[in-house]
Order: C-alpha cells, then sequence, then structure tokens
C-alpha cells in the first residue's frame, strides 16, 4: 500500500511519458469547464423552491404562510420565491449565506423546529435576524424589484406617497422598518417581554 | 523533477523502477491524470469556496451583517 501511495506521488511529480501536454492541458481545461458548469448547477439548485420547500420546517411554516401573501399570488402573476429575499445575489455573500445553511441542517438533524410549537417560540428570533440583515443592506433585496426611481407616486395612496416622500426618499428609512410581516406572518410580540 | 534530467541524457538508461513495465507507467500516468482532473481539483474547489464561505461568515458575525451597496 506504502509502496503503491509511493509511485503514484512518484509519478504525480514527473513528467508523462505517454500522455501529450496538449492531451493533459484541453483534458485539464475541459473538466474545468465541466465543473465549474456543475457548480453553478448544483448552486442554482439550492436556490430553487423545491430545494428550499424540500423539508417540512419550511413546507410547513414559512411557505404556507407565503402562499397567501401578495408575493406569491397576485394579479400580475409575477412572484417572488424564498431565494429571492433571503439570498442575497452577491456572489460573496451568496457563498457565505449558503455556508450558514449548514447551520439549517445541523437544526433539521437536531430538530430545532420540528414542530410549529417550536417553530413559533424561535420565530422572534429569526425574523430579527432577518431584519437586521435587511436593515444593514438598506432592503437591498426588495430594491432587488422594488426600485424607489420608478415608483409612481400618483398610482399610490396617498399615505403611502407621505411616507415614502418623507422617509424612504430622504433616506432616513429603509424598506423593511415600514414592512415587516408582508411576506410571513409576524411573530409574536409579547414574547419579547417576557 | 530530479528524474527529468536523467531521462533526457542520452544513452543513459531509465533508472525509474518502472522502466522495465512501459504498460504500467502508462496505466499509472492515466490513473493520476483521472483522479487529479475528476476527484481531486473539483474538491480542492469546492473546499476553497466552501472555506471562504465560512471565513466571510465568521467576519460577518463580528462585523454584522453586509452593508448596503450604493444606488
Amino acid at each position: 500500500m506504502k509502496d503503491l501511495l509511493k509511485r503514484y506521488w512518484h509519478t504525480l511529480w514527473r513528467p508523462s511519458r505517454y500522455y501529450s501536454l496538449g492531451l493533459l492541458t484541453i483534458g485539464g481545461f475541459v473538466a474545468g469547464v465541466i465543473f465549474w458548469g456543475g457548480f453553478n448547477t448544483a448552486l442554482e439548485a439550492t436556490n430553487t423552491e423545491q430545494f428550499c420547500t424540500g423539508c417540512h420546517e419550511m413546507r410547513t411554516n414559512v411557505y404556507e404562510e407565503l402562499r397567501g401573501t401578495i408575493h406569491f399570488t397576485n394579479r400580475s402573476g409575477v412572484r417572488a420565491k424564498c431565494s429571492d429575499c433571503h439570498v442575497p445575489h452577491n456572489w460573496t455573500h451568496k457563498i457565505a449565506r449558503k455556508m450558514q445553511a449548514s447551520k439549517e441542517v445541523w437544526g433539521k438533524i437536531f430538530g430545532t423546529i420540528n414542530t410549529r410549537e417550536k417553530f413559533l417560540d424561535k420565530r422572534l428570533e429569526l425574523a430579527q435576524r432577518e431584519w437586521a440583515r435587511f436593515k444593514a443592506n438598506d432592503s437591498l433585496e426588495c430594491r432587488n424589484c422594488h426600485e424607489l426611481d420608478y415608483m409612481d407616486f400618483t398610482r399610490q395612496s396617498k399615505r403611502a406617497v407621505d411616507a415614502h416622500s418623507r422617509s424612504l426618499e430622504t433616506g432616513e428609512k429603509t424598506c423593511i422598518d415600514c414592512h415587516k410581516g408582508i411576506a410571513h406572518r409576524l411573530p409574536d410580540i409579547n414574547l419579547t417581554h417576557q | 523533477m530530479r528524474d527529468v534530467g536523467k531521462q533526457r541524457q542520452p544513452g543513459k538508461t531509465d533508472m525509474s523502477e518502472d522502466a522495465g513495465n512501459p504498460a504500467l507507467r502508462r496505466t499509472e500516468e492515466f490513473r493520476t491524470f483521472i483522479f487529479l482532473t475528476v476527484v481531486m481539483a473539483p474538491v480542492l474547489a469546492v473546499m476553497v469556496v466552501g472555506g471562504y464561505g465560512f471565513i466571510v461568515w465568521v467576519y460577518q458575525m463580528i462585523a454584522g451583517p453586509p452593508g448596503a451597496v450604493l444606488h
């Protein structure tokens, strides 16, 4: 066994005698292209709704709630899926988020929120984490679709125009400051006072 | 690497251990190539990208969630 490893180690650092530089370079390049394509396909697959709702924690809690909101069903048929709001689009932040998902795998294995009650108990913590994220990035995931510059204030209600021109346009507030609990239900605020 | 010089010297016999077995050397070279391109390079790439993600995560735990991009 040791001898075998030694032989292959030796082969690894020695110029090839039977395979041309051309074959090795092109072969390596083609393998790289296939890998890169596969990597991105896999990354995309983890962004699909089917993947997100693959476990019942997501399907029976947050996804079920989303289904009733305007972000899921509306007259124009444009809708948001999980990753539109919850996975950053920037590559570095996306990869970091994917790694953070290892914590979700951990939670799945150990049943951290495997019942509705446990989910409701945890909901405030989960929501606050997501609110803090939206607050810090100036509601970037909202703005990926909803752009202030293209909002027609004449089509908004008076109350919305007032709030948007007073607080949003001045940069004093960001979307999430007012629009909490729009795609999922709000946490039970009473829990904060316990 | 030290073998390169030896092999290129004309008239001298190849001192490597498999000199008498070209078929074995061919197999070894093929397997090494396939292992590198199909197993090792992809695994390393995934580990590097994953490691980078974890580093960014740890950084975010200290510095807070990523800030706004300028619109």
